[in-house]
């Protein structure tokens, strides 16, 4: 919030890229491995997790074609779905063992998932429907129920889409099967068969042109038009909440159990393909195809593996596509699946294979400080943490798991440094607390000792009245200062504060200020601005100080400034406004005193302060905030000489006009640039052609 | 009888409090993390076998008494009438008893090499094969080339003409049983052309000095359009092999339009047949590679040599192999041979291509006369195609050379173009390590690096003068006497992407001097990292537009960085030789040893400049001249076309590119290496994979190399070094020490060592041979799970021998 009220106040957002280009390692692997730092809000190069091993085309005497879905239960059998293939194929990826799963009952298989009782589920895209298989006392594996399309149901209306494509189960045996095209959410079935509702839909996203429509469209052209993207795939965790992934939308979702969004992936690609839980709760999501464009450019995303810790944090980015036909690359994928192991499975319709990924040792150390870190195990995770630490130094989640186990350990100076790191601003202020609680009860008789004495120097003053003598020297420079006529148009500011109508009055009438001294503001605004910045605690202060672009802020902070103080005079001049440019350059410096005193009082607050007192830091920004806006309106009253009326509509013109001048200078330098670019273009093409 | 009851209740309850108090110590006791470390190794044992079966190691294939006699069955050996039957005529012979046969009309070659063993030009055993005539015609052609329109040039349009193709041959009809056709043999039959279209094509041919000279003029193209394309192959026999040779200057395009794209030369030569040969293709690519006859794959892969040329392509994926040679072994110890590029490294692509449809196995050179590149029109990207209006500066010059018996291996290979190397002068015989008894270490130490300030940029320092020093002697008390060292981010101008700098050090050059001193006093190296090649908008030396090379598109070469905020150049050569110049004498004052280059070793490019081509040829004279300016220069994965300016190689990889048709990953590079040059591999920070690279480190021979700072490494996390993200000396102190005395109690034996041979014993069992004045030093290492024993030898799981 606070962020956003100066970002307003300073009128300039300021955007970060985040693209990610894979390109070769240097130990050979076709790709770079990443993690992403959620403090430095960055990709941070890291040693690699999984070495590619093997593209297998041939499962058993089986060759894949059109591979479309994947699966391995907890005894390490791999399902394989394949369009062209009318049943399911059972590994055994121990001991190498094929079963055929629905011979001659299904057709075009395209989903295929496993519960925790072996039952095996299968989406069949020619039949349209999807089955669930059993094992018998005889180890046979039989058809035993059928999920069809929805009848008689209130939730299921005709026109509705039903193409099974993807099917999970919960832990309570829920089927959620996702139809391919239908934007309604995923079908829930019970065990049996037996439709109940749609679960987890996704919304149409808040994006201005989706405002617009809203505002003008009909009911019916909303639910024609408006719909949201449908749920592109599903799994299920360990606790059997499901996970779901849709196409144009970054990462992944996991719902709670009434299908409302749960917890969310930090970060992640808009075009994951297929997810799936791992061993130690990790989750696996394997990006699609995207553009052709960016394809044949060797520029897409496809192909890109990301493994997540529980908590949606990213742990590895590793993968990718490449145009040459090297071990490790994808082409088109459809599919993910990991085993006991940890090993990882790509099906992959281009390459028509499974591309198998095993664990290094830096990806065994990591998960399992994740397992003991997810336990809450946070003491025994420490020298794993460490450890990892050793092998990357900007590791968030070792730096964060580091800090709870030290938090654990109540060595709360070191779970601060170590959440500082990563920037962990709920724990670091626990941390914070605790230290800042220590210091407060340990140094309790010192303050104690320090109250008694102000109270006796007190008592003693009123006596002899020895301030006197201390504040001398003060009032002697001041008395001095005030031969300076900027020192005395400055200290004009503090009238200005307590009579705001009067001050502005002063400046505009009886040339109480200057346009040097309005300069001077503006400068000590600035450098106020620039403090808070890069000195505030990072508990209230998000921005990373080696990535403050010093000419950036120069141009946030006085480009708004200069628009206005532009704006109010032309606007002011045609509108029967009495103040001059100087005046309201002069004026509108003034106003920013409330936050020349603010922002360093901020700065300083900041360092003491912890989330549990945010509001006082909260309460003061908003007020010097808010003076600043009063003295605004007081300032524009006074120096043209309007009624409130009058003023509001100047200050609303203003603004309006600022934000033409703005538009009017970046059309003027697009048409520039492109008659430039025309220009270089007959150029280049005279000169290429030639 | 109550007697004993009491006696076994007392023992039962002293059992139970026993166990009452053992069961909780064994319960609280934890494994030692290192332990616990190693059990989550443990992987499927399917998976580990996988994994030692796969590309990235070297594959035990002894050849079976079946697949010997398959080998010896399919060898050719066709009998002088036979060969000219088909039309062969004996053009050159040499004193070593080689015979030279050429088929005109195909423009085909069978060599006979020294050791009597028959190589052909032509994809053989025909006769075993049902290919029509179409597929025959390519199949023989010792000859293709590649022209395009100019007038408008797309990759489609580009036309190929196969020698047999264009003359139409037509093959001899044997259905009728004609008595007369007795003389032929089933197995020639396949090759037996009975009449062409004449006209088209022109072969004049003369032999001079043993050296038979052709002039191929293809006149016209299949429906007798004008072509008039014209060139010279020559041909002959010399003390090293099979040497053929295409002269551009012979290049004479009589068409105004038409322009010649490319020649293949002999695609074929050595080409086998699916399975018949137990062979496998040699690729220097990475580390090294071999490609098994044993599979059908239907991908092939192609590299270019030393470098892709970025004047030509943005395209950062592509491989090249980083020595002039490939190679094709028939049968392992038996027969082989490989081809030397002498000439045409600059425009000459290597392909590779395992049986599929075509039924062969095959390696060979394609020499690109123009290339043809996209060229931007506007801003939006818009390319239209392109070619070099003046054939590519580049003659093509390439030795086949034969080996038989224990040379015929990739070692055996390796181990030649060693020797050719060291006769060029491109290698030594001892490397700097031979007056050592230990191995060297490469230590790099982060000096600082740039952070954005307030205004401008501050420095992050990371490691002092006095810190290395303080390390070094570390490093020295523990036994680490052979230590080279690099410093980086020695200068004010920054680290990570900003080079070329300046020569404003960070540390007053007494300081420098006097830790130079301290490290030449024990005979080591101190070298300062700064590279003159590439450069990024972050630089404060180079300039984008004063100092970066413009592509053949005329355009400034550039890509982004990973933060997509700035861009990458290539620096011009005349701009970076000028900066090294001028750096010189102040970077000698420093008393440094010499230079380490990051990118001139694996760099090279043509460019635009002042409306012409420099061509990679000279940009190469160019950096020579850099590379000659320090005696002692460090060169990160170096190309053999640089090993003479070379002290060390650094970054030396453990894989390689890993493409679908590898099978075995070989030690080439490091054999051609090993004993000339001390040779280090990737930072040991950055090992993923522990033990198994140390196996491979000490199978290969590779030297430690590490990265290091005296301050947290986390300190430099805004700065451009974090992709150095594991630096911290306090963390890697002690593994250091004991990963050096681990390597280098293995490999101080083959210190200035050939490496003589690389058997395979078992799956994952590897013996090295190591030979030192006729000294014989054996060294097996078993990457397996499992101990073993071989030859007597028992080696431990994940372990060496020496013996």
């Amino acid at each position: 919030m606070k962020k956003i009220l100066i970002t307003l106040f300073v009128g300039i957002l300021i955007t970060i890229s985040s693209l990610i280009h894979i390109t070769y390692a240097d130990n050979g692997l076709p790709y770079k491995t990443y993690t992403y730092s959620s403090s430095t809000k960055e990709f941070i190069g890291t040693q690699d997790a999984y070495i590619p091993l093997s593209l297998t085309k041939n499962i058993s005497d089986i060759t894949l074609s059109k591979p479309v879905d994947m699966t391995i239960d907890k005894d390490d059998y791999m399902y394989i779905v394949d369009e062209t293939i009318p049943y399911v194929i059972r590994y055994g990826l121990e001991d190498q063992s094929l079963l055929r799963i629905g011979e001659g009952l299904i057709q075009q298989p395209t989903g295929v998932h496993v519960d925790r009782f072996s039952n095996v589920y299968v989406t069949d895209k020619q039949s349209n429907v999807g089955y669930q298989f059993k094992f018998d006392l005889n180890y046979d594996i039989n058809q035993a129920i059928t999920y069809k399309r929805p009848e008689n149901s209130p939730f299921f209306i005709e026109g509705d889409v039903f193409q099974p494509n993807k099917i999970v189960t919960d832990n309570g045996g829920l089927v959620y099967i996702v139809s391919a095209g239908n934007s309604n959410g995923i079908l829930r079935f019970s065990n049996d068969g037996e439709f109940s509702s749609f679960f987890g839909a996704n919304s149409v996203p808040n994006t201005f042109e989706n405002m617009m429509k809203r505002i003008f469209m009909t009911r019916d052209q909303r639910i024609n038009l408006m719909k949201p993207n449908p749920v592109t795939n599903v799994a299920v965790d360990e606790s059997g909440l499901i996970i779901k992934t849709t196409k144009g939308q970054r990462g992944f979702v996991k719902l709670d159990l009434a299908g409302n969004p749960y917890m969310t992936s930090i970060w992640g690609f808009a075009e994951v393909e297929d997810v799936f839980v791992g061993p130690h709760k990790t989750i696996f999501t394997v990006n699609g195809t995207t553009s052709a464009t960016a394809d044949s450019q060797g520029g897409s995303n496809a192909g890109i593996i990301t493994e997540y810790a529980p908590d949606g944090t990213v742990l590895f980015i590793f993968g990718g596509r490449s145009l040459y036909p090297v071990k490790g690359m994808l082409h088109a994928p459809t599919s993910i699946a990991v085993d006991s192991k940890n090993n990882i499975y790509v099906l992959d319709q281009t390459l028509q294979g499974l591309q198998m990924y095993i664990p290094t040792e830096f990806a065994n150390l990591v998960h399992h400080a994740v397992d003991l870190y997810q336990d809450g195990q946070y003491e025994k995770s420490l020298p794993y943490w460490q450890e990892v630490l050793k092998m990357n130094g900007l590791f968030d989640l070792a730096n964060k798991g580091i800090g709870d186990a030290y938090f654990t350990l109540q060595q709360y100076d070191k779970a601060m440094e170590a959440y500082m790191i990563a920037r962990d601003t709920q724990m670091y202020s626990e941390a914070f607390w605790e230290v800042r609680n220590e210091a407060l009860l340990s140094s309790g008789p010192t303050i104690v000792i320090v109250l008694l004495v102000l109270v006796v120097l007190t008592i003693i003053n009123s006596f002899v009245n020895f301030t006197k003598y201390l504040v001398y020297p003060i009032k002697r420079l001041h008395s001095y200062l005030m031969n300076f006529k900027v020192y005395r148009e400055i200290i004009y500011g503090f009238y200005v504060l307590r009579h705001p109508e009067d001050g502005f009055y002063g400046i505009k009438r009886e040339q109480k200020s200057s346009n040097l001294t309005a300069s001077i503001l503006f400068i000590l605004f600035f450098i106020a601005y620039m403090t808070w910045m890069y000195q505030t605690n990072f508990l209230f202060n998000n921005v990373i100080a080696s990535e403050i672009n010093f000419l950036q802020q120069v141009i946030a902070v006085f480009l708004p400034l200069a628009l206005w103080v532009i704006s109010n005079y032309l606007v002011s001049s045609i509108r029967d406004g009495e103040g001059k440019l100087s005046d309201v350059y002069q004026a509108t410096a003034y106003i920013l005193i409330p936050m020349i005193i603010t922002l360093p009082l901020l700065t300083l607050i900041s360092q003491v302060l912890t989330n549990q007192e945010a509001f006082i830091y909260d309460a003061i920004m908003f007020i010097g905030l808010f003076l600043s806006f009063v003295y605004l309106i007081f300032m524009v009253k006074e120096v043209h000489f309007y009624e409130m009326r009058s003023t509001i509509a100047n200050i609303l013109i203003t603004i309006f006009t600022a934000i033409m001048i703005l538009l009017f200078v970046l059309i003027i330098y697009l048409l520039l640039g492109e008659a430039f670019g025309f220009i270089s273009d007959i150029l280049r093409e005279v000169n290429s052609r030639g | 009888m109550v007697k004993y009851y009491k006696k076994i209740i007392l023992i039962a309850l002293s059992i139970l409090t026993i166990a009452w108090l053992i069961v909780p110590i064994f319960a609280a006791y934890e494994m030692p993390l290192e332990a616990q470390l190693n059990a989550m190794d443990d992987n499927f044992s399917y998976v580990n076998d996988l994994m030692l079966q796969s590309s990235r190691y070297t594959q035990y294939k002894p050849l079976s008494t079946e697949q010997l006699q398959t080998y010896e069955d399919n060898k050719l050996n066709y009998t002088e009438e036979e060969l000219q039957l088909m039309g062969y005529e004996k053009v050159v012979t040499h004193a070593n008893g080689s015979e030279l046969w050429f088929e005109q009309r195909s423009f085909s070659v069978i060599v006979v090499d020294e050791h009597g063993y028959m190589w052909s030009s032509r994809a053989e055993w025909q006769a075993d094969l049902n290919n029509t005539p179409i597929v025959r015609r390519r199949m023989l052609s010792g000859l293709t080339i590649q022209y395009v329109n100019s007038a408008s040039v797309k990759s489609g349009t580009v036309t190929s003409l196969p020698i047999l193709d264009v003359t139409q041959a037509l093959f001899k009809d044997f259905s009728q049983n004609d008595p007369d056709d007795a003389i032929y043999t089933e197995r020639i039959r396949p090759y037996i052309i009975d009449r062409l279209q004449p006209n088209r094509v022109e072969i004049s041919k003369k032999i001079e000095a043993n050296t038979l000279i052709t002039t191929v003029h293809y006149k016209a193209d299949i429906d007798d359009r004008m072509i008039d394309i014209k060139f010279d192959v020559e041909m002959s026999l010399t003390n090293e092999g099979f040497n053929v040779y295409i002269p551009q200057s012979s290049i004479v395009e009589g068409h105004p339009t038409l322009r010649l794209v490319s020649i293949n030369l002999f695609r074929y030569f050595g080409a086998t047949l699916k399975n018949n040969q137990p062979g496998y293709l040699v690729i220097p690519e990475g580390v090294g590679a071999l490609a098994r006859f044993d599979r059908l794959q239907t991908e092939s892969m192609s590299a270019n040599y030393y470098a892709t040329d970025q004047g030509f392509t943005n395209d950062r994926q592509a491989a090249h192999l980083n020595l002039p040679i490939y190679g094709i072994v028939h049968a392992e110890n038996y027969h082989a041979m490989y081809a030397y590029l002498k000439q045409g490294t600059d425009n000459s692509t290597f392909q590779a291509r395992l049986f599929e449809a075509n039924s062969f196995n095959s390696a060979y050179n394609t020499y690109q006369v123009r290339t043809i590149f996209n060229r931007p029109i506007d801003r939006s990207g818009r390319t239209i195609q392109a070619i070099l209006e003046n054939p590519y500066p580049s003659n093509y010059e390439v030795e086949y050379r034969f080996l038989k018996d224990d040379k015929a291996s990739y070692v055996g290979i390796a181990n030649e173009f060693k020797d050719q190397l060291i006769k060029e002068g491109s290698l030594s015989i001892a490397d700097l390590t031979q007056n050592k008894d230990s191995i060297p270490i490469l230590l790099s130490y982060i000096m600082a690096d740039k952070e954005n300030a307030f205004i401008g940029t501050k420095d992050i320092h990371m490691t002092r003068l006095e810190d290395v020093e303080t390390m070094y002697q570390y490093f020295k008390e523990n036994g680490i006497n052979n230590q080279q060292t690099i410093l980086s981010g020695w200068s004010k101008d920054g680290f990570v992407n900003r080079a070329p700098y300046r020569v404003h050090t960070l540390e007053s050059r007494s300081k420098f001097e006097k830790l130079a001193q301290l490290i030449k006093n024990d005979q080591n190296h101190l070298i300062l990292d700064n590279d003159y090649v590439t450069t990024t908008s972050l630089s404060s030396r180079s300039h984008a537009s004063n100092h970066t090379m413009k592509s053949l598109s005329r355009i400034r070469y550039e890509y982004n960085l990973d933060d997509t905020r700035h861009k990458v150049f290539l620096l011009k050569p005349e701009d970076s030789l000028q900066m090294a110049i001028n750096d010189h004498e102040s970077i000698v004052k420093l008393g440094v040893t010499g230079l380490y280059s990051p990118s001139i070793g694996h760099t090279l490019f043509s460019s635009y400049e002042h409306g012409k081509l420099l061509s990679k040829a000279d940009s190469f004279e160019i950096y020579d001249q850099l590379l000659s300016l320090y005696d002692v220069h460090y060169l990160n994965k170096a190309n053999a076309n640089v090993f003479k300016h070379m002290s060390a190689y650094t970054h030396m990889p453990t894989t390689n590119k890993q493409f679908t048709i590898y099978t075995d990953l070989v030690p080439i590079l490091p054999i051609v290496l090993k004993g000339s040059v001390p040779y280090y591999g990737n930072y040991l920070n950055f090992n993923e994979i522990g033990n198994q690279r140390l196996l491979q480190m000490i199978d290969y021979g590779i030297n430690p190399s590490y990265i290091l700072t005296m301050e947290n490494t986390y300190k430099m996390r805004f700065t451009m070094a974090k992709q150095y993200f594991s630096t911290t000396f306090s963390h890697y102190q002690d593994e250091i020490v004991l990963d050096y005395h681990r390597l280098n109690d293995v490999l101080s034996h083959t210190i200035g060592a050939r490496h003589a041979a690389r058997q395979i014993l078992g799956q994952g069992v590897v013996k090295n041979t190591y030979v030192r004045d006729n000294n014989y030093i054996y060294i097996y290492i078993n990457y397996t799970n499992q101990v073993v024993n071989y030859e007597g030898i028992t080696i431990p799981a994940e372990s060496v021998e020496i013996v």
